[in-house]
């Protein structure tokens, strides 16, 4: 008993430090209120988490009698919930602030679920269960479970609900659910936007979310601020996020439909197996056990889960880096202010909502979405300075596996940022970096105990990544990069982006390279006689645009001006602890950030690498690494210019927000993204129309293994989603290069807007050119149409 | 203790505007997306297929009957008038009334053919199949 109420003192102290020392040294002494909470946690059985699985199981049954299409809401919500929070209440730890807790308790339920779907889709069929995902055995499995957890409350006298909600008002629940306007807009407007192709409502709702975070900058400026501005933060970027992943008839975006396609397989097999063809997709538990539970349990539609729960976590993600920076960082001992509640919001929303990924693309790649995610709470627990060491490494430890279970490329790059910042803090917990001789025992005695990221970290992160991707699964995620390694070189260039290329030069190159790779096409006679013609591809006309170019340049400034900002942040940093000045400053912070710049430079100047994994993408990655000594560094600086320093922030982060959420492309002309125009570029790429989807359908169930399927880029998109039996997809349609006895598949692009892409499949360039429906009419059959699509055999 | 009632009260209230929105959810969706000109139903089409297309993609013998799958998810109760037309000369044609969300089989027969290109269309649409027919002597 004495035990649990030292452990509870410990994890309620929240003002100072955290560490062993400071419970001993200052926990006892706090009085009153802490054994006041000591007694209450102590003395408490699951009461609260057994109420809430009675009151959402109730919930589900009466909605589902009212044929409420809110029938998983309160089962989602527990199974997002419930697990991580019974995690934290064993390990007795959680982060500080609310907000934290949240990021972390659904970070933790995510690796339960597929842990528990794993391990059920393995051991099941050994056991005479050969569905173990059906809804059945996972009604029983999670009712096991759900008595577990109570059980496991009992025992250890403390209720995870309670543990997680303490401390909660409901004032503050009534103004996250007020902030919820914001996402119920964002539906409006894409509901508007894909019915009826009007893009007004769209555009209001983008711009209040852009302008609703700018004023939580300033109004949280003050540090005594009190505005809600975790709630604030995930609304508005819930509701960016939202605008973009409920766009079209089926899900928007490349990557997503292929995640779509492998969580459909797993639930029509209600079994997850290793995968013989070695899909990397198909290996990891978060897109096919996750969705397939939570269908099972909650009936929870599969495009739901890629359009409305992915949405939701990613949302988080912000809020975890808000959650980090908001605080001084753990060893932070002295010469640092808590920094500005409105400082911290202008970080999480200028380095992740306002990069040039998170909005747009990063919500189409499901795995990656919650892998980063999951790596933000990392980083927090990694800063938060309320939780012990021991259960921060543990939580980490989680996380890791988590992560790995969720994304192939995160885990690696976790297992290379432990990597590259273990040593660092070895250099300096070891004395060499600028060190006395004669001070340097005290040194290593004073810095020993301060790590969190150590040996067995790095050595578990890395037989995570290895031991899932390579030693179980053994998919195919690192054959592409290794083999362009290997031949090309890591391929130094600064220049990572796509370029377009004229339609006869493409023609070239694809005759050229397709008589080497592709032999067995038997082309139509007389096919080489049709030529391609460029297409003109439509773009926003926007209001002024005579200022595009100084828009595109001025962008790419701000954003090449965060590498430099997050230099200087971390040379700010290494400054300080150079002189030895290690109470103001980490030495966690400032290896982390190493390792940040680091995989940022490689990704940022090797041609190879982005090739595979986006700069920008990276870019996210090593910000939230780097959101700690940049907050430090900005907060330092709004101590003497606080109003310049105000001015200053908002104006850059509208600047990167106005090109993120593609408000500025609107006004000053180009692609704007299709989350805010009804045609254009980016709506043929990367949305599915109900025609398109239906016809991609057709061809599943009608083609068998001794069929070719051909289609370009627009049309590629939608059959990664209905992925067919039939033997191979060949990703182009030039007329030269269209085999005779292949299906052609026109999508609406194609088909009414006489225009087709070729995509390489390094990325390097792309072209645009008008689609030979003639050659096709003149050349095959129309086996199927819808109007708007057909397909030719 | 008024900490503690008002926290009470709350509590209450917050929950009652749950339940309430909870339970209102769908009317109120509704309403607001009318109100919008929104909708997430799916976009309406038609649409004919070839219902086996590897083989009769072949090439279909003059006189001989080409089945074919006519599905309605226009979102109501359709009436399709389809031609089979070669040449511009009409072949065979019909009519079939199909409710929301549900195909039928058509069978179009070739009777009246030549050699060459059969194109069976949906009338007042942009659908239409197209077929190869050969002589019956072939």
């Amino acid at each position: 008993m004495k035990r649990d109420r030292v452990d509870s003192i410990v994890v309620d102290e929240k003002s100072i430090d955290d560490t062993n020392v400071v419970t001993r040294r200052h926990g006892l002494q706090k009085g009153k209120r802490e054994n006041e909470i000591a007694e209450t946690l102590a003395s408490r059985w699951p009461f609260r988490t057994a109420l809430w699985l009675v009151i959402a199981l109730t919930a589900s049954i009466l909605l589902a009698l009212f044929h409420s299409p809110l029938v998983p809401l309160p089962g989602l919500v527990t199974l997002l919930l419930i697990p991580g929070a019974a995690v934290m209440s064993s390990l007795r730890t959680r982060p500080a602030s609310t907000a934290g807790r949240m990021v972390l308790v659904v970070c933790l339920s995510l690796l339960v679920i597929m842990v528990v779907g794993g391990v059920v889709s393995l051991l099941g069929p050994h056991v005479g269960l050969a569905h173990p995902l059906d809804p059945i055995p996972q009604r029983v499995i999670w009712a096991i479970l759900g008595v577990l957890v109570l059980a496991i409350g009992a025992v250890n006298r403390r209720d995870p609900a309670t543990w997680i909600f303490e401390g909660i008002r409901s004032a503050q629940v009534a103004t996250a659910l007020a902030f919820g306007l914001l996402a119920v807009l964002s539906i409006l407007g894409v509901a508007r936007l894909n019915h009826s192709g009007n893009n007004g409502l769209a555009i209001l709702s983008a711009i209040l979310d852009v302008v609703v975070l700018l004023v939580g900058i300033v109004g949280g400026w003050g540090r005594r601020s009190r505005w809600p501005l975790a709630s604030l933060l995930y609304a508005s970027t819930l509701a960016l996020l939202l605008s973009t992943s409920l766009r079209g008839g089926h899900l928007y975006g490349w990557d997503i439909q292929q995640e779509f396609g492998v969580a459909s397989h797993t639930l029509r097999a209600g079994l997850w197996v290793i995968p013989k063809n070695h899909d990397r997709y198909a290996s990891m538990l978060s897109l096919t056990v996750l969705p397939t539970i939570l269908h099972s349990l909650l009936k929870l539609r599969l495009t739901a889960f890629f359009e409305l729960v992915v949405p939701a976590i990613l949302a988080l993600l912000p809020v975890a880096v808000f959650s980090t920076v908001r605080h001084i960082p753990r060893w932070v001992k002295s010469g640092q202010r808590t920094p500005r509640p409105g400082l911290a919001l202008g970080v999480a929303v200028g380095l992740v909502v306002s990069s040039e990924v998170f909005p747009v693309e990063l919500i189409s790649i499901s795995r990656q979405a919650m892998a980063v995610t999951m790596l933000a709470a990392l980083v927090m627990v990694v800063f938060d300075r309320s939780m012990r060491v021991r259960s921060s490494q543990i939580v980490i430890g989680l996380l890791i596996g988590a992560i790995s279970f969720t994304h192939y490329s995160t885990s690696y790059l976790v297992a290379e940022v432990l990597l590259i910042s273990w040593p660092v803090g070895l250099l300096w917990s070891w004395g060499w970096l600028g060190t006395q001789q004669s001070k340097i025992k005290d040194h290593r005695s004073d810095a020993y105990s301060r790590r969190i990221v150590n040996g067995a970290l790095v050595v578990l992160a890395l037989v995570a990544a290895f031991g899932w991707n390579l030693g179980v699964t053994r998919n195919n995620a690192l054959t592409a990069p290794y083999g362009a390694l290997a031949t090309t070189g890591l391929r130094l260039t600064a220049s990572t982006g796509t370029s377009n290329i004229a339609a006869p030069v493409l023609e070239k190159i694809l005759v050229r390279e397709l008589h080497k790779t592709a032999k067995w096409i038997v082309p139509i006679p007389g096919s080489s006689s049709v030529h391609l013609v460029t297409a003109k591809v439509p773009s926003s006309p926007g209001v002024a645009p005579s200022l595009a170019v100084w828009w595109n340049r001025l962008n790419f400034v701000a954003h090449e001006g965060l590498w430099v900002l997050a230099g200087i942040a971390l040379l700010y940093g290494l400054f300080k602890l150079g002189r030895r000045q290690s109470n103001r400053y980490s030495a966690e912070v400032a290896s982390l950030a190493v390792a940040g710049l680091v995989i940022g430079a490689v990704s940022r100047f090797s041609g190879t690498l982005a090739g595979f994994y986006s700069p920008e993408r990276i870019a996210l990655v090593a910000a939230i690494l780097l959101a700690v000594p940049i907050t430090m560094l900005l907060g330092d600086l709004a101590v003497r210019l606080s109003g310049l320093s105000l001015v200053l922030g908002v104006t850059f982060v509208a600047l990167l927000a106005m090109w993120a959420t593609g408000l500025g492309t609107l006004f000053f002309g180009g692609q704007a993204p299709g989350s805010l125009v009804a045609r254009g570029e980016n709506v043929e790429r990367f949305t599915v129309s109900t025609p398109e989807l239906a016809t991609a359908t057709w061809l599943r169930k009608n083609l068998n293994s001794r069929d070719l399927v051909q289609s370009d880029a627009y049309g590629q998109v939608v059959l990664l989603s209905e992925v067919g039996s039939y033997n191979d997809t060949l990703l182009e349609i030039v007329p030269p290069e269209v085999d005779h006895g292949s299906y052609i598949y026109l999508s609406t692009a194609n088909l009414i807007d006489d225009r087709s892409r070729f995509s390489a499949d390094n990325g390097r360039y792309d072209s645009i050119y008008r689609s030979n429906i003639s050659f096709f009419n003149r050349n095959f059959y129309i086996v199927y149409s819808t109007g708007v699509t057909r397909v030719y055999h | 203790m008024k900490a503690t009632t008002r926290n009470r009260v709350g509590v209450f209230v917050l929950t009652l505007v749950v339940v309430l929105l909870l339970v209102g959810f769908t009317p109120i969706s509704k309403r607001l997306l009318r109100h919008v000109d929104g909708s997430f139903a799916p976009t309406s089409y038609s649409s004919l297929a070839l219902s086996s297309p590897s083989g009769v993609a072949l090439g279909i013998a003059v006189g001989s009957t080409i089945p074919l799958t006519l599905a309605n998810h226009s979102g109501r109760t359709t009436g399709y008038l389809w031609t089979a037309t070669q040449n511009d000369v009409l072949i065979s044609s019909g009519y079939q009334i199909l409710t929301n969300g549900t195909s039928t089989m058509l069978f179009v027969t070739t009777q009246g053919a030549n050699a060459g290109k059969l194109k069976i269309a949906l009338e007042n649409t942009k659908i239409f199949l197209t077929v190869p027919i050969f002589g019956s002597s072939s």
